[in-house]
């Protein structure tokens, strides 16, 4: 007499429910995206030009432009050494408004390069107080990269 | 002899979990609107040597793109205007309630970011960078 085996029952996992498990962790990793948190760093623009101008005189002046770093219209040497050249200078100045460092920038200086001279100053304990001219002649920013600009 | 007939089965569809469906749908769109204004922006952040912070809620949100046009919370806007449209969203808060969040891509030139930092500093706005840290890569 023959006995009967067992029949194999199909081994399967139910995916149903995939598509949801899929769409909550799409929808999970979207909320988390916008959420990413951005770093960076508060800037202090003086209020007024007179205030610059009051300060121009009493306080250091760095001037940026394309290829060149000025410490009180004198070239630095080596840029690399601002932050150091600055320090040195700064050192025993404790009253707040004589640690101002005036810095204006040429107008094809970039973002980047302005960015890492005013972190500069700021690490050298220096307050950075970027001049900005207004200019009746400054063209329109939406006109496009178009790299025309020259230097103050 | 009498026929059986065979018995009709009742075919409906299960909608139990259709609530769950539209819920995850309204979710996935607001989502989805809420990120379109700006994402599309293209623009590089500056990288800086310096300790940087957490950025805190802002009222604005002020971007220079790599082809150096503004938008302001992610409507564009004509240069000249960029004053006006920041003193009307940040309306007469309060001091320290009025950050306007700038994101500025690194190629921008001086004669472009210059004037929109001046007039957002008139506009009242206190101005926070939106930058990277210095990477490794040599």
């Amino acid at each position: 007499m023959s006995i009967p085996r067992k029949k194999k029952s199909a081994v399967e996992i139910p995916l149903t429910s995939t598509a949801d498990v899929a769409f909550l962790l799409l929808v999970f990793f979207l909320v988390a995206a916008s959420n990413a948190v951005e770093k960076g760093v508060p800037l202090d623009l003086p209020n007024t030009s007179k205030t610059q101008e009051k300060k121009k005189s009493e306080n250091l002046e760095v001037g940026i432009t394309v290829d060149a770093i000025t410490l009180g219209g004198e070239p630095l040497a080596n840029e690399n050494s601002l932050q150091e050249v600055l320090r040195a200078k700064l050192a025993g100045v404790t009253e707040p408004s004589l640690r101002v460092v005036v810095v204006t920038a040429a107008a094809a200086v970039d973002y980047q390069r302005w960015t890492r001279f005013i972190a500069e100053v700021e690490m050298a304990g220096g307050i950075p107080a970027p001049q900005i001219e207004e200019e009746e002649t400054r063209p329109a920013s939406g006109s496009g990269p178009v790299d025309g600009g020259e230097a103050n | 002899m009498k026929i059986q007939r065979a018995q009709r089965l009742n075919a409906t569809i299960p909608l139990c979990s259709t609530a769950d469906i539209a819920f995850l749908l309204l979710i996935f769109f607001i989502v989805l609107s809420k990120n379109a204004n700006e994402s599309s922006l293209e623009w590089l952040p500056a990288e800086s040597p310096q300790l940087l912070v957490d950025a805190d809620n802002s009222v604005v949100t002020v971007i220079i793109d790599k082809k150096y046009d503004v938008f302001v919370n992610g409507h564009e806007v004509a240069p000249s205007m960029v004053k006006s449209v920041v003193q009307s969203y940040l309306g007469d808060r309060a001091p320290g309630l009025r950050k306007v969040l700038l994101k500025i891509d690194k190629d921008v030139p001086e004669r472009v970011f210059g004037k929109v930092l001046l007039d957002i500093g008139e506009a009242g706005g206190d101005i926070f960078r939106a930058l990277d840290t210095v990477s490794e890569k040599k």
